[in-house]
Parts: structure tokens; sequence; C-alpha cells
């Protein structure tokens, strides 16, 4: 299959310090076309980057949110070390591509396609980039 | 009488200049007009189209084909005396075919014993999409498409995104002495 070629930036949330709940790392870009909306880029997740001085280990859950809303996790559990920082790049992260669903997708799969992290505790430091795919 | 290079393995260009003619194969002829004008129109957001969302479905799920849909965004205006004529590449940007009807739902890039479809594996060896060229005349000769998912799963997306040029060509009534024959137009009836 032909490479898709997509732009690289930085999660639009910029640098974020987790608070303990759904925490919006990445907005994706929405179109109406024709009266239908739809999703002008859907993007992956290509380097997360994080920071942990909390004072304890932290686990850090990266996913989106489904039509509840609530979180729906899409990439395995970061487990975070207090004192550490550490990162993940495009050799090891799979190529999971958030895309917002139809509003007419049953709840549990009406994936809103924005990227979130949710953190077993407040004050980890973390920022992603992204490659968006589309127009 | 010249041939035009429409498939020629190379990127898309406009098949005759400003002022040159065209004969387009529709109605069971091919019938002869001069350009008037031509303008491009980039691979960019307005020309990407969701079939998910054009078939108000829920998503496109497992081996399934969605119902072929008219596309707005690539239907041609026009009159009697001056027509737009969409001169169109395309591929899809979620992992979905596309099969594209003309006319009286007259499936394009077909032979007696096969109806292909354009993919994501379509740019292998045609990286400029050649192969998926397509012509829509005004008026009312338009395109629907539909989707095909060939994954296990259901998909939330079928988008396909669109590029090309427009002309505007005022018809002739007689065959000019030199114009450009475009065999690829659907509009065979």
């Amino acid at each position: 299959m032909a490479d898709r070629i997509g732009i690289r930036k930085a999660g639009n949330a910029g640098l974020v310090t987790t608070t303990g709940g759904n925490d919006l790392l990445h907005t994706q870009a929405l179109v109406t076309v024709q009266a239908v909306t739809f999703p002008a880029r859907s993007f992956i997740i290509r380097k997360i980057m994080w920071y942990n001085n909390t004072g304890a280990n932290v686990t850090l859950a990266i996913g989106t949110l489904d039509g509840t809303p609530a979180f729906v996790q899409l990439l395995p559990t970061i487990y975070s070390l207090n004192t550490f920082d550490n990162a993940l790049t495009e050799a090891e992260l799979p190529g999971v591509e958030f895309i917002a669903a139809a509003p007419t997708e049953v709840v549990g799969l009406r994936f809103n396609g924005n990227a979130y992290v949710l953190a077993s505790a407040a004050g980890v430091l973390i920022a992603i980039e992204v490659e968006e795919l589309g127009a | 009488m010249e041939i035009s290079g429409i498939y020629d393995n190379g990127p898309i260009a406009p098949v005759a200049k400003v002022h040159e003619n065209l004969g387009i194969l529709t109605e069971g002829a091919y019938r002869y007009y001069n350009i008037y004008y031509i303008e491009g129109l980039p691979r960019s957001r307005p020309l990407i189209i969701d079939m998910v969302a054009l078939n108000n479905a829920a998503n496109i799920a497992a081996y399934t084909q969605l119902t072929a849909q008219l596309v707005p965004a690539i239907r041609p205006g026009g009159s009697d005396r001056m027509k737009e004529f969409l001169h169109l590449r395309w591929e899809p940007i979620d992992d979905v075919e596309g099969n594209l009807y003309e006319l009286n739902n007259q499936g394009r890039y077909s032979a007696q014993g096969v109806f292909a479809s354009v993919t994501r594996f379509s740019r292998d060896l045609d990286p400029y999409l050649a192969a998926t060229t397509f012509f829509v005349l005004g008026i009312n000769k338009d395109a629907t498409i539909s989707a095909y998912n060939p994954n296990a799963v259901a998909l939330p997306r079928a988008r396909f995104i669109f590029q090309g040029y427009r002309y505007l060509v005022t018809p002739l009534d007689a065959k000019p002495a030199v114009a450009t024959e475009l065999p690829a137009t659907a509009a065979v009836y």
C-alpha cells in the first residue's frame, strides 16, 4: 500500500498536566460538506512524552470518548515512574487511528475521535505528536 | 483528430487547451464542444466526501457495500449553451473500496467479466491514479459512488477524495476539423 502522507504536529492541547480525569490531548478536525459532517482529518499518535514528579508512580491511559461520554482506552496503559521522564516514539506505538464516528452510531461506539489521557493521579506532564491524515 | 493521453501514467493535466475542441462520447456518439474555460480543483477538504455520512449510516459493516449515492460535490452544472465538464481522479482515504457508476447505474472501470474498484492499493504502480480518471458532463449525467468494506470489522467512515479540473464547454453544431476525442466518458448511451 502506498504511504499515507500526513502532517506532523503537536497535539493541539499542547503541554497537558494530568488532573486524574479525562484530559484532552488533541482535537479532531471535523468538516461539514453537503450538509453531512465527518472528520476532515483523522490522526495517529506518533510520539508521547511525559514527566512524573508527583511523588508516586502514575498510570496513563490514552484513548477517546464514546457517546456517553465515557473514556475508551485505545492504547495499552503506560506506567509512569516517579521522578522519571520517558517517551514512546513511532517505532514503539501501534498505528491506532483516531476517527470520529457517525452520529447515528450506537452510543458505545460513537467515538468523538479526540485523544485524551486518563491518569491515575494529577500532576503528570504529557505532550503528544500526531500525524493528521486527510485534507 | 487527436487522441488525448488521459490514462498516461503521470500527473493529471488538462486534456486540451482553452479554445481547442473536444469530442466527448455521449448519447451514443462523439459530440463536439469548444473549451471556453479551465480551472483546477485541487485535492482539498471540500472535495472529501464520507459515504457513511451520505448514506446516513452508523458505520460501514464488515464485507458490506453501501448503497451508491449521488455526490453533489462532483455534480456538474450548466445549461444547453454552456456546460460544466469535470475531469477527476480519486482515491479512498479510509481502508474501503470505491465503485463508480454513471448514468443509469452503469458501472465504470468494467469489462465483460469484471467490475473493478478504486482502493488504497490503487496507487501501487499507478502513483498518480491515472487509471482512476473519469469525467462527468453536465447536466443530468451525474456520477454515483458506492463504498465496500473489505475488512472483517466495521469501519466508522468511508471517505474519498477527488481532484482534477473543471472545464466550461460550449456545444458545436458540427464536427470541427480538429478536436481531441475523449473515449473515456461514461456517457455512452
